[in-house]
């Protein structure tokens, strides 16, 4: 009897750490790059209303969907708009737009993207980080000796030993400084709201997947998206929103060290915004 | 052996589930107002039209403390198509995170159609879009429904823009005091006297929750106070209640059928619900002391008031039946005028200690008690209709000019509203429609 409780329990301990496992890869990822598909509730008339409008932006077309309203007590009323037209458009009728469009989208894309390549291959944001090891490095050599029963001080100190624990995940660590320079770098990329209630719970995890050079590979997860939807909570989808564009806008995270890439390949990071006290 | 088998599996999970995965709490981000660009909306009908569109929303935005507009001097991109995705890097690079480009269209009916658009340049994505069709002459208020839209988009809670504020204009010698009720929109805009020409000065104005109706205290030379209801698109007024004595800080509960007041009996006054139809009296408190200011929750079922019941006067909160009385301030001095944030979370007060007038506000249950802003005198604490900013009136030193002011819920961005005259008791309308 005690032997079939024990493994019942033992069962049920498997399904729980699978159910574990396998919860992150359910959640829904969010769509950053693609193009943004607003959803609107429109009448055939409005239908026809707004593609007039994209059609010829003249306000003749727009005519036709006022009566099917009724109409406010202040007569304003809200309409929907279509969707933007993407930069690369070379069917379009106008003259001005189609010149400028090539130009800005080499512009853009590319900018993010070399700019760190370069400066990484320079390496000066290398040397700093293992500076911070170096300060660090008494502590981490301590913490490494204490945890870790196969390592040794001077493996931890060297960048060759320390890859090898890492695949093992035995050692390795960003320190407290290196993880403090993310959050330096967030004081000027994280608009954190502020003022709002049960801030403490508004948590966003947002998990980045991250290439040597630093930049971002793919679109940032994040992961309790599923809970921010079903809460309603418009300051917990706020939060997200400015999380998300945190994340990106302190891309390249260049200045983590080369020699723990294996730690900071993949980061998750943890916004909260700020309550009313 | 089994158990061996389990031990392994387990052992086998356990390692999974807890590889090192880099986490890093991100708990301070950065404060400041969140730099947006708004240019000029186009309107090639007629210039300068999309200029003013673009100053009312770039205004709203700016007098929030939220969000801070890049001048335009900086702009590199020139918005010619707004239905065309703009050239991102060249908004990031003046250290813009949002853009707003919008335009005006003419429609064949008179009307105008104002489109909009706001970008997320760190993201290059549309975050949104909005249009409004509008009189002509309505304009300024579609501009600030576009303000009311950037806002909640961006933080989450509904925005106030689209809002009026009444307050009691002054003018005279201080000793011989004219005040009337006026009403403009919460930017400054279309001051309108409301009570002009009255035998009678009017304090404590107050709106019902569908912005139709202004209770006030109407305050007369030769008898005792009394509370009237303003109907502010017939322009009637009447007296409410039938009440011998004085009737005073008459406010609507959030049903609007009702209007909860205080009432004095000699030396003493209590609070009470008051039909405005029939007249009667509900009496809530029958405490010897001198309980005022009463200020219904927006669930409408806990109130608020002050009460000197304890020696000094604090702000204590009950059931909406009047049972369950109970002091949430402790503090040395006196505390008076509660008002019940829409948001729900929050309580406002007057504190008055040494001398020095505070605003300040406290938690429902007594808790987290802070000050926000102190002078000579700041009185009449009145929520914005999304529960984020109190604006109230203020007279620096002892005979000074009476002015409004409006501050965030966090202690920032303390700032002046504009008033033709002196002014005091602001009441701040509930979102219109």
């Amino acid at each position: 009897m005690r032997y079939a409780t024990f493994v019942s329990m033992m069962l049920h301990l498997g399904v729980l750490f699978g159910g574990l496992i396998i919860a992150p890869f359910i959640t829904t990822r969010d769509v950053l790059v693609t193009p943004v598909v607003p959803i609107q509730l429109l009448s055939e008339a409005e239908i026809a209303d707004e593609l007039s409008v994209r059609a010829d932006r003249t306000a003749d077309a727009v005519e036709d969907a006022p009566p099917e309203k009724v109409m406010p007590k202040d007569g304003i009323e809200e309409v929907s708009l279509d969707d933007p037209l993407p930069m690369p458009l070379p069917p379009e009728p106008e003259p001005e737009p189609e010149p400028q469009q090539p130009e800005p989208e080499p512009e853009i894309e590319p900018e993010p993207e070399p700019e760190p390549e370069p400066e990484e291959k320079v390496q000066p944001p290398q040397k700093k980080p293992e500076k911070i090891d170096d300060l660090a490095g008494l502590e981490d050599a301590l913490k490494d000796l204490e945890d870790d029963p196969f390592g040794a001080p001077s493996e931890v100190l060297d960048p060759e030993g320390l890859n090898n624990q890492e695949r093992l995940g035995l050692g390795g660590e960003l320190t407290a400084t290196e993880t403090d320079l993310v959050r330096a770098r967030m004081l000027d990329c994280y608009d954190q709201l502020s003022g709002v209630p049960d801030a403490a719970n508004l948590v966003v995890e947002v998990k980045i997947n991250l290439d040597r050079d630093g930049t971002i590979r793919g679109d940032p997860e994040v992961i309790n998206n599923l809970a921010i939807q079903v809460s309603g909570n418009p300051y917990w989808k706020a939060t997200k929103d400015r999380a998300i564009r945190a994340a990106i806008k302190c891309a390249p995270y260049d200045y983590l060290p080369q020699d723990k890439y294996d730690q900071w390949d993949e980061l998750t990071l943890v916004f909260t915004p700020l309550g009313v006290m | 052996m089994m158990r061996v088998a389990f031990l392994a599996f387990i052992a086998f999970l356990i390692p999974a589930t807890t590889v090192a995965q880099v986490r890093i709490d991100i708990t301070r981000g950065r404060t400041d107002p969140m730099p947006i660009a708004i240019p000029d909306y186009l309107s090639g009908f007629e210039e300068g039209f999309g200029e003013e569109v673009a100053d009312v929303i770039s205004n709203d935005l700016a007098t929030s403390g939220l969000f801070a507009p890049v001048a335009e001097g900086a702009f590199i991109q020139d918005i010619t198509n707004i239905n065309v995705t703009p050239r991102f890097a060249d908004w990031r690079v003046i250290g813009a995170r949002v853009l707003l480009a919008g335009e005006v269209i003419p429609l064949e009916d008179g009307r105008v159609q104002i489109n909009t658009r706001l970008w997320d340049v760190i993201g290059n994505q549309q975050v949104a879009s909005v249009a409004y069709k509008t009189p002509r002459e309505n304009w300024r208020r579609a501009a600030h429904k576009v303000a009311d839209f950037v806002y909640s988009t961006l933080t989450g809670e509904s925005g106030y823009f689209d809002s009026r504020i009444v307050y009691i204009g002054e003018t005279g010698p201080k000793t011989a005091r004219k005040k009337k009720l006026v009403i403009m929109d919460q930017d400054g805009h279309n001051p309108t006297t409301l009570t002009k020409g009255l035998p009678y000065n009017v304090l404590t104005p107050r709106f019902s929750p569908d912005e139709q109706e202004i209770t006030y205290l109407a305050f007369f030379d030769d008898r005792p106070a009394k509370v009237y209801i303003f109907n502010i698109e017939t322009g009637e007024q009447r007296e409410v209640g039938e009440y011998p004595g004085m009737t005073f800080a008459p406010r609507f509960t959030p049903g609007g059928d009702e209007l909860l007041v205080s009432f004095a009996i000699g030396a003493n006054s209590d609070i009470a619900y008051l039909e405005p139809n029939s007249g009667r009296l509900r009496r809530l408190t029958t405490n010897p002391g001198i309980d005022v200011s009463p200020s219904m929750s927006p669930e409408g079922d806990r109130i608020a008031f002050a009460s000197d019941r304890g020696g000094s006067q604090q702000i204590y909160v009950m059931n909406a039946d009047g049972s369950g009385q109970r002091r949430i301030t402790f503090g040395q001095g006196t505390y008076g005028t509660p008002v019940w944030s829409p948001r729900g979370d929050l309580i406002a007060f007057t504190r008055q200690h040494k001398n020095r007038f505070y605003i300040g506000v406290v938690n429902t249950d007594g808790s987290g008690e802070r000050l926000l802003t102190e002078a000579y005198l700041v009185e009449g604490p009145t929520w914005s209709p999304n529960g984020r900013v109190l604006a109230f009136h203020r007279e620096e030193y002892p005979g000074g000019p009476v002015r409004l002011y409006a501050i965030d819920l966090t202690g920032q961005n303390l700032r002046r509203l504009p008033t033709p005259t002196e002014a005091s008791d602001p009441a701040w309308s509930p979102r219109l429609n």
